[in-house]
């Protein structure tokens, strides 16, 4: 739980301070570190608010664009746990 | 009816209860999210709402930004610093020269403009800039004007009172979001200066803009780009021409001439 609040930390650091790629880059590894991450979907919806632009093409600067690729890459990382899991 | 997950003997849910649980939330935020993406409203509200509460972290950033730069020039090598304070001393000795003859020109071109009832007055409201590229994914800025100071939407974003670098496109109580010109696909009425040919320029992101015009009209590096119109602005400097024999156009890339990561504020321009 302890490892899990300074990843939070460090994360949303990240995301104000330190350029995006950056973000997305601890936000994927944190996904297959941690059991069920669902701090980098909320990352993701932070991000998509902030730098989203109104009248714009979903793929490029749309509002929810960020968030719906979290999930689809947040649902692959459970997915392939799933497969190499052993309980 | 309460609902029994099984469980292993730690008493915690079994791993494939634990990835149904997790593919129902899933799909329930992609229900979510799909609602406020088609929803124009609840989009507005959301947006508003997240960019609100989360604004004094993004302003503490900004200011722990700052002060990292200024320690870090602190320890800077002061030979290096010393050589750079001559240069620029020289260069600025050059360009109050030059300043004094644009002062004329300038002084004359709003005469002119009175005389044929265009007064140029302008007023601007300043802006700190708090996200910039590469913290931002796309060629946006965020500052911290917003309603509260007058900011519109459709306002235009000025850098050095005379480089045009956007637009404001989203307003908030207390910031706005400001689509820079090199947005990708973003279409601006321009005017090289050196050839008085009009184009549109259009976006390619990372600061680049591109204009096509055709092969025939002559363009060199560092000709000036501005808006059109009866007021200009400076837009950038022409930075590459690309020509091919086999095209009748050419095609002509240019920057804007100020570097993002040291541009503090922004003065916004008010509409009159």
């Amino acid at each position: 739980m302890k490892k899990r609040i300074l990843a939070d930390v460090f994360i949303v650091s990240l995301f104000f301070l330190a350029p995006w790629q950056l973000t997305a880059i601890f936000a994927i590894v944190f996904m297959l570190l941690f059991e069920n991450y669902w701090e980098g979907i909320v990352i993701a919806l932070v991000a998509d608010a902030f730098y989203s632009l109104p009248e714009s093409k979903f793929f490029s600067g749309g509002f929810g664009f960020f968030t719906l690729l979290s999930l689809l890459i947040f649902y692959l990382v459970s997915f392939v746990k799933s497969k190499i899991k052993i309980l | 009816m309460m609902k029994i997950h099984r469980q292993n003997k730690n008493g915690i849910a079994t791993y494939p209860q634990r990835r149904s649980d997790v593919k129902k939330w899933i799909f329930i935020l992609v229900i979510f999210v799909a609602l406020v993406v088609t929803n124009k409203n609840a989009k507005k509200f959301t947006i508003k709402t997240i960019v609100v509460s989360a604004m004094p972290v993004f302003k503490l950033a900004g200011f722990i930004s700052n002060t990292k730069e200024n320690i870090i020039f602190l320890f800077k090598n002061k030979q290096e610093l010393r050589e750079n304070l001559e240069s620029l001393g020289e260069k600025n000795a050059e360009m109050e020269n030059e300043l004094i003859l644009l002062d004329y020109i300038k002084m004359e071109n709003e005469e002119l403009k009175t005389m044929l009832s265009r007064p140029d007055k302008k007023s601007f409201i300043l802006g700190s800039i708090i996200s910039r590229p590469p913290k931002s994914p796309y060629d946006m800025i965020i500052i911290d004007a917003g309603l509260n100071v007058g900011v519109t939407q459709g306002m235009k974003a000025i850098a050095y009172s005379n480089v045009l670098i956007g637009y404001v496109v989203e307003v908030f109580s207390n910031s706005s979001k400001i689509k820079l010109l090199s947005f990708p696909l973003e279409e601006t009425s321009l005017i090289i200066e050196s050839t008085k040919i009009s184009a549109i320029g259009l976006g390619l992101g990372g600061g680049n803009i591109e204009i096509k015009i055709p092969s025939s009209v002559v363009v060199k590096n560092g000709d000036k780009i501005i808006t059109d119109g009866v007021f200009h602005y400076l837009l950038g400097l022409v930075d590459k021409v690309e020509t091919d024999l086999t095209n009748p156009f050419q095609k002509i890339i240019f920057r804007m001439p100020i570097n993002l990561n040291e541009l503090q504020r922004v003065g916004i321009e008010k509409i009159i």
